[in-house]
This record gives C-alpha cells, structure tokens and sequence, in this order.
C-alpha cells in the first residue's frame, strides 16, 4: 500500500476510530481515496484484535500499582486542572435544554447540533457564521434503536458521507454521537442531512439523493426514512 | 485520572499506541513494557494534557517521546528500517544492508525533536501542520529541519548509486 501526499496520517485515522474530530476535508478524502482505507481497515482489524485481547481492569492494576504513594491533596492538585476540564465541557454538553424537535420531520428522533469554537461550546444558530476549526457535535435522543447516517453537501452538489452509525444506535435521551466534525477552511455554506432509518441505509442512494439537494433549502432528502434533520452551516 | 478513566483511555487508545511501541521497539516485551510505562506517564502527568489536543495526539506524542528515550538506551537513534527506504530503491538485500549503515550515518547528531518529527513523517505519515502540533516548532523551522533531513538521504542514496 502506498500512502501518497494527500493522504490521512495514521494520527488522523487513529482519531476516527478513537471516536474523536475529523475534518469535512478528511472525511471526503477517505471517501474517495482506496489507500486510505485499505489503511483505515488495516488499523481497525488491528483495533479489534487489540479489544478482544486488552484486559483494561488488569492493565489498570499493573500500570497503578507502578504509582508511587503520593497524599491524597497532592493527587487532587494534579489533576484538578484536567478534571475541572472534563466537568466543564460535561457541563457544557449535558446543560438542560428543551429538545430541538422542529428540526425533524417524523418521530421519534429528536437532535441538537453543538459547536465548540475556540474555548466556547454553543449550541447551532442558524444566522451565525461557523469558520474553519469549529467543531461540531451531534446529541440524539431517540424512543426506539435506529440507524443515523450524516450527509455533508457543499454548494454545488459535492456530498460526503460524514457518519453511518455501526449498526442502529440504541433509545436514548440526550445522548452523544461517538463523533465529531471539524470544519475545514472553506467559506462556501454547506449542509448537514441527518437521516434516521430503520434498517441499514443505502448509501449510494443517499449520496445520490444529497447531490440533488438545493443547500440553501431546509428540505429533507428524497429517501425513505423514519426521520431527517438539517442544518445549514453558513460560513 | 481515577481507575475508570485509565481504563477507558486504554480501551480507545491501547491499540494505536501498542501498534506504535511495536514499530519504534520491536514486537517484543519491550514494547509490551513501553505500552505500560506510556499511560503510567499519562496518569502522572494527567494535569500536562490539555483541552485543545485530543487524547490520541497527546498519547502519540508520549509514546515518541518515551520510545525515543528507550531507544537512546540502546545505542539506538530511531528504527534504521524506517528510513533506510530513503536510502535505496529497494532492491537487492546487499543494497538495503548498505542503506541501513548510510541510515545510521545519516541520523547522528540530530537532536531529540528533529528525530521525533522524522517519526512522526515516516511512521505515521504525518502531514507537516500535524508535526509542527506536535514538535512546538513553527511551520517554517519544521520544513527546513525535514528539508535538510531529507537534502541527506538524497545525498547519501546518490552517492551509495554511484
């Protein structure tokens, strides 16, 4: 396998399938690059071999025990730092809010989009203005499992398929997508599909349905669905 | 970082930095070792990891840094199998036994970061802003270290031809 210039570091990869940010650009580059994921599916077979052999509890004892004995205070200091952190952005995300359920068309799937911009998390205002390096992340709630795929589209009929959940996501009330999204430096507006279905989509289908779509109208895809969402992301 | 985290980080993480360990060592208790003394250096070193780098950069960063430090133990200065393709075209094995004492030669006296980013290139293919996350250095410095790197091997690979 060759890696040419343009393609993903094992770094990026990793962050995929770790479940952390991947830029638009990235993943319409592993769309369309067979390198990429020929590496991508090297690194997941590696991944799972890995679960199905790690012992996290008895790898947590081994690399604690190796800890030396500090006081109770002096461990609270160190990672205070980290864990106010942690509760911030917990805080950030979990705050109580109404859900956004005008954004779907069908039931029983309701979602918000979040999006953190520098050291600020927000939840998606249609009139603001995202730029490059702002990430965005996906709370669902939903009455019954059900399979999400999430479609980018950019002025002009270019689609990619952001996310297709691996298999369908369980019931839920508030819950995280394992994923997010950084937007790249474009500054042409684009537009999220969220598409909620019961059984596995098609995703050519999808695509296809995507490229036709007009991005500066909040219309859901022509494709079977229990529930779609969209959101435009004006630059 | 409590238990739970530490097992959960491990869970999502294990595999890429176990997968790294192995590349930078060698697949042997060694590396098994550096997997551990890795997330030890994370747990200590928890209030070091800051909220705009994700855990896997940082991780990636722990397991050169360590790996590196493992490797100078040894008389080591980074895999000569990751650069020796520089050095040849991969031909014959007399060639790439050449190549890999060109590649010793060529990784003498550079520094602990320069070694770090020529990793970060070669191993895990990373793009140049990517390095310069990674290293601290500014893009402009990173291209003129891998340029001067790179002008090396070429020199070197040249001069094995002839």
């Amino acid at each position: 396998m060759t890696r040419g210039p343009e393609c993903l570091s094992d770094l990026v990869l990793d962050e995929k399938l770790a479940g952390g940010a991947v830029t638009v650009a990235q993943v319409a580059h592993l769309d369309g690059c067979e390198n990429c994921r020929a590496r991508l599916a090297e690194l997941e077979r590696d991944r799972e071999a890995f679960q199905k052999r790690a012992r996290p509890a008895a790898f947590a004892d081994a690399v604690l025990a190796q800890r030396p004995p500090r006081r109770r205070w002096a461990i609270w200091v160190a990672i205070a730092p980290a864990a106010l952190g942690a509760m911030a952005v917990v805080a950030m995300w979990m705050r109580p809010r109404p859900l956004d359920g005008e954004r779907v068309k069908g039931a029983p799937v309701a979602v918000e989009l979040w999006v953190r911009s520098g050291d600020k998390t927000e939840r998606y205002a249609e009139d603001h203005h995202y730029k490059g390096g702002d990430a965005l992340q996906l709370i669902y709630s939903a009455r019954a499992p059900s399979h999400l795929t999430v479609i980018d589209v950019e002025q002009g009929g270019k689609a990619a398929l952001l996310y297709r959940s691996d298999g369908a996501l369980p019931a839920a009330n508030r819950r995280r997508i394992d994923q997010s999204w950084v937007l790249d430096a474009g500054t042409n507006p684009e537009r999220l599909y969220l598409v909620f279905t019961d059984g596995a989509p098609d995703e050519n289908s999808l695509l296809d349905a995507a490229k036709r779509a007009d991005v500066a109208r909040p219309d859901p895809l022509a494709v079977p669905a229990t529930a779609q969402a969209t959101f435009l992301i004006a630059r | 970082m409590d238990r739970a985290e530490l097992e959960a980080l491990y869970t999502k993480s294990g595999a890429a930095v176990e997968r790294r360990c192995r590349a930078l060592l060698g697949d042997g208790e060694e590396a098994r070792d550096m997997v551990q003394e890795v997330f030890l250096r994370a747990v200590r070193h928890a209030d070091e990891f800051r909220g705009e780098a994700s855990p896997t950069t940082w991780l990636y960063r722990i397991t050169t840094n360590l790996c590196l430090n493992r490797l100078r133990d040894r008389k080591a200065l980074v895999p000569i199998d990751l650069v020796a393709p520089l050095l040849t075209d991969g031909g014959s094995v007399e060639g790439r036994t050449a190549a890999k004492e060109k590649a010793a030669e060529l990784m003498e006296g550079l520094d602990d970061r320069t070694r770090a980013a020529i990793i970060y290139r070669y191993l895990d293919g990373m793009t140049q802003d990517e390095i310069a996350v990674l290293t601290g250095w500014s893009r402009k410095t990173l291209g003129k270290k891998l340029g001067s790197f790179e002008a090396r091997a070429l020199a070197l690979a040249e001069g094995e031809k002839r």
